[in-house]
């Protein structure tokens, strides 16, 4: 009983913390960018504004579920549905701590990039369904975005990868003993994070929403709970992709005094912190821009690491 | 566990199979695109569920982009009516239906009629054996991927490089035929478009 | 990989190279000329290299390829088609499209498909060159992006190619359940299991459609009339023949023809090949359209050497294919050459009293079509006799009346087109006036016309060497 029990329980503790967290991460970017945009931000629900969050849903779940007329409905109403499944599909192989991971798969790196290559269907399918020029225009340029990204995502980590020897994330945490990974691999880690605020469409990244062109990209035409889970599934996305660098560069769970799962949710909660600056500070740039950047500049730049890495581990192992 | 691996495989296997109907099936191009994603997930999970997750991981990866690659084909061909859909006449659908079912029927006879060998491994026992043990048995190697790679770079080099020759002429050939037409300078008539038609400039 | 094992991949490695040092060259200085004349050296290189390979076949190279005499004289025999297309497309594409340096990288992609297809050992090293000789003639075929037919006929090949490579997909996986391995042979294993002849069945509608036999024909004339000239040329020679020398190989080793099923099969799909390809070009007044029907025709007249015992078959194969190589690629390079820009000369009515108007043309046209016809004093006649020795000796009465038979209507058609060469030209103005040939054209057809007579006269020194090389046991 207990070998179907143990993974249980980590199973719910992984989806309450994330599902908490991500709920809470909402209140926590508002109150953030007030503080670095010269505000309040929300202060008025519960101590400190804490239960805004709470709020916002309640209100959420009040509103009216409604559906395009004319609409492809069953697509319409799955898509919302694919990306929360697959981030959170991603957090199975993400290490808490020493051992504690629903599923330590040994290609745990390619199973998150894969849930992330799935995640663009959410985008692509919901701008497609919703029957309305500025979804589509949205979604477009998402799968756009992120088909480009997703090459400099993968690269910049194969860095990282050769210098373990292992796609699995815990081995990866457990190489960085002596020395973390963001120093011998600054330059995947810059990639991959300009490459990882891409993929969560966050800004200065959020083309497809894009308030000022497109209305709401390609989210247009959800409301109600649909809405919803492409709100949360966004901040669910920013907590995996602070926790993948965690993992991937800053050590994970590793760490002097504290307890590892501390150490874990410290690390997180501060490159979390840094992406909320980002948003804070930087504007949006042109569509044509950003792919420029992408393969102009980061794609290079991830080969270029990748190469040397590659010969630096060969002279290492000879 | 033996039992669920049994009903997580049949599960898989129609959804795969549904999938594969569904593409027949539906009339719209973003829909058909949407079933073939369904076949491909369940086949990756038929590789999860074999103990070959490289493969099963790898394969959610290419696909997955591939066929939204598809679906964004399918929305900007027919991006005049995002509800497109294509009619085969009847004649059409008795003789693929007939075709179909001969296929299929050789097919089922065939396979029923061979003799599978019986030495075939499940996931539990590859997982308990030793590791001496499970580089003997090779391909269900839960631990295949670092012996993937050394294969790849080692004896199958030459078929590796051929395949990223393969990677290169799509790219040279798509890249070719997708660029914009460019008038020839000094061309006879008839050569390029005429004025109006050239297509957008760069 | 040792030393050894590159010396003998030494052909692939330099027409790989061959691309790549094109593409860098596209990448300083866009030339035609300079691409065109790197692919040329590059290819003749390969050819070369062959040479210097001999010391060390037969080799395996990690059971997916295997480098022996009878892959390397059909890889010379690609590489050197692959050279006279390049070397014919220089003056085609110079007035057609703006942009020509593609071409010349994708043209030795499309060899090296050819030669991992013809080094195979293994279905997966077949189905990997396969899919890159596809790939590249997806791009080769609609080249001229004009709209007018050849982005149609790269549809057609592209939607027809990527059914039957499903097929020869799926076959190979049936094969491989059946016994764990793509690797050719032992012999005889694979007629126990009904699902590897089901693999086999599969694997033949891939291969047919490549060769174009006759129930996997349709694609044939409308892609050979929408391609230009040079790729057509390529599509019947190189494309065919490197796929046509896997068909040899595999038969042989994995001893197929022992089940008489396959044996009927065979047969069947050759005559029908014979017979429908010469009678659907009687009635075709395109020339492209009427070289198509033909080439698949002539596949047909060469699956006797496949059902015919290995000692006669396989020189006769060679010999034969040597001599359609020359032909076809006479043919085509001959309708690129008179050729408008804006359209090939593909009408019987462009070719009317070219005998008064091109003489050079018209005579090596009329060598060709001889030739292609079987005529004596050309490579043709050689390569049908020895067709037919070796079906007299493996007594393949059917498929040799049906040669016979297919021969006469054939001489119709190749007789039309050389009537129409020598009329009196019409008293108006041409039909089509068509550019002066550039020089590396003249020079190409200079010498398939002299090879194409030479070997019609004096067929000893190609035979030896046939001998030596495409008959060697594996």
């Amino acid at each position: 009983m207990n070998a179907i029990l143990g993974p249980l329980i980590t199973i719910v503790c992984v989806l309450g913390a994330v599902l908490t967290l991500a709920a809470l991460l909402i209140w926590v970017e508002r109150r953030l960018l007030g503080l670095w945009q010269d505000r309040y931000g929300p202060n008025r629900v519960g101590p400190f504004g804490l239960l805004q969050s709470v709020a916002d849903m309640v209100k959420i779940f009040f509103k009216e579920d409604w559906l395009p007329p004319l609409a492809d409905r069953a697509v319409f109403i799955i898509a919302p549905g694919i990306v929360m499944a697959v981030t959170l599909l991603s957090f199975a192989v993400v290490p808490w701590g020493p051992g504690l991971a629903v599923a330590d798969l040994n290609v745990g790196l390619l199973f998150v990039l894969a849930m992330s290559s799935l995640s663009v269907y959410s985008v692509a399918l919901g701008g497609w369904a919703s029957n309305n020029k500025y979804s589509l225009l949205g979604s477009l340029r998402a799968v756009g975005q992120m088909i480009s990204y997703e090459v400099f995502m993968g690269l910049s980590l194969l860095g990282v990868v050769l210098q373990a020897g292992s796609f699995n994330l815990s081995d990866i945490v457990e190489a960085q003993r002596g020395l973390w990974f963001c120093l011998p691999q600054c330059v995947g880690l810059g990639v991959f994070f300009v490459a990882a605020l891409a993929e969560t469409k966050r800004i200065p990244f959020d083309l497809p929403e894009g308030e000022n062109e497109l209305v709401a990209g390609f989210h247009t035409e959800y409301s109600g709970f649909k809405f919803a889970m492409f709100f949360v599934a966004e901040y669910i996305g920013v907590t995996l992709v602070s926790a993948l660098t965690v993992v991937m560069f800053l050590g994970g769970w590793l760490g002097p005094w504290l307890h590892p799962v501390a150490w874990f949710a410290i690390k997180t909660l501060a490159v979390i912190a840094f992406i909320v600056l980002i948003r804070a500070s930087l504007p949006r740039p042109r569509y044509d821009q950003l792919l420029a950047l992408g393969w102009k500049l980061l794609l290079p730049l991830a080969l270029a690491n990748l190469l040397v890495t590659g010969a630096i581990v060969l002279a290492q192992g000879e | 566990m033996d039992n669920l691996d049994t009903i997580v495989f049949y599960f898989l296997a129609a959804l795969a199979l549904v999938g594969a109907m569904g593409i027949l099936v539906s009339r719209n191009i973003v829909r058909t695109a949407m079933w073939l994603l369904a076949t491909l997930v369940a086949a990756a999970g038929l590789y999860f569920l074999l103990g070959a997750a490289f493969v099963g991981a790898i394969q959610l990866i290419v696909y997955a982009g591939g066929t939204l690659v598809l679906i964004i084909f399918g929305v900007m061909l027919t991006a005049k009516n995002p509800n497109v859909s294509y009619t085969p006449r009847t004649a059409e659908i008795v003789l693929g239906v007939v075709l179909c079912v001969l296929l299929a029927g050789a097919l089922i006879f065939v396979l029923h009629g061979t003799a599978w060998p019986n030495n075939v491994k499940s996931v539990e026992e590859v997982k308990r054996m030793s590791q001496a043990q499970r580089d003997l048995v090779g391909p269900n190697n839960p631990d295949a991927t670092e012996s993937t790679g050394r294969r790849f770079l080692g004896d199958y080099l030459v078929p590796f490089e051929v395949l990223s020759l393969v990677l290169l002429a799509v790219l040279i050939g798509a890249a070719y035929l997708g660029r914009p037409k460019v008038p020839v300078i000094g061309a006879p008539r008839g050569v390029n478009p005429p004025p109006g038609q050239e297509g957008p400039r760069k | 990989m040792t030393a050894l094992d590159l010396q003998a991949l030494l052909p692939l490695v330099l027409t790989t190279a061959t691309a790549i040092a094109v593409m860098i060259a596209v990448t300083i200085t866009r030339r035609h000329g300079l691409a065109a004349w790197l692919c040329a050296a590059g290819l003749a290189a390969a050819i070369a290299s062959i040479a210097s390979a001999r010391e060390c076949a037969p080799r395996h190279i990690s059971d997916l390829l295997v480098i022996d005499s009878f892959a390397r004289f059909y890889s010379g025999l690609i590489l050197a088609g692959s050279l006279v297309v390049a070397v014919l497309s220089y003056g085609y594409l110079k007035l057609r499209t703006d942009r020509h340096e593609e071409y010349y990288i994708l043209l030795p992609l499309a060899a090296v498909g050819s030669l991992v297809i013809v080094c195979s050992a293994n279905l997966l090293a077949f189905l990997l060159g396969l899919e890159l000789l596809s790939i590249c003639l997806f791009a080769l075929i609609a080249y001229r992006r004009t709209g007018r037919g050849d982005l149609e006929a790269a549809v057609k090949y592209l939607i027809l190619a990527g059914a039957s490579s499903a097929f020869a997909v799926f076959g190979a996986a049936l094969i491989y359940a059946d016994r764990g391995s793509l690797a050719f042979g032992p012999p005889g294993l694979a007629l126990s299991s009904p699902v590897a002849l089901a693999g086999i069945a599969a694997l033949l509608v891939g291969v047919g459609f490549k060769l174009a036999l006759v129930p996997f024909h349709f694609w044939t004339p409308d892609v050979y009339q929408g391609a230009p000239a040079p790729i057509a040329g390529f599509i019947a020679t190189v494309s065919k023949g490197a796929v046509f020398a896997l068909a040899l190989r595999y038969l042989s080793t994995e001893n197929l023809l022992a089940d008489g099923r396959i044996i009927w099969l065979l047969t069947a799909i050759a005559a029908a090949s014979m017979l429908a390809g010469n009678l659907l070009a009687l009635r075709q007044d395109n020339v492209k359209r009427m070289l198509a029907y033909s080439s698949i025709a002539h596949v047909g007249y060469l699956l006797i050497a496949l059902l015919a015992s290995a000692s006669l078959g396989r020189p006769a194969a060679a010999i034969y294919l040597t001599a359609y190589f020359l032909a076809s690629l006479g043919a085509f390079g001959v309708v690129g050459a008179l050729s408008q820009p804006t359209r090939d000369a593909d009408a019987l009515a462009d070719y009317r009293g070219l005998a008064w108007r091109r003489p050079f043309l018209a005579f090596t046209l009329t060598a060709m079509l001889l030739s292609l016809a079987g005529l004596p004093l050309t490579a043709g006649f050689v390569g049908k006799l020895s067709l037919v020795f070796s079906g007299v000796s493996s007594a393949l009465w059917l498929l040799l009346s049906a040669l016979v038979l297919g021969s006469v209507i054939s001489i119709f058609y190749y007789l039309r087109l050389l009537a129409a060469l020598f009329a009196t030209p019409p008293a108006s103005e041409p039909a089509i006036s068509s550019p002066n040939t550039p020089w590396p054209t003249t020079a190409a057809l200079l010498f398939l016309t002299v090879a194409l007579l030479a070997i019609g006269l004096w067929p000893a020194p190609l035979l030896d060497l046939i001998q030596k090389m495409a008959v060697a046991a594996w």
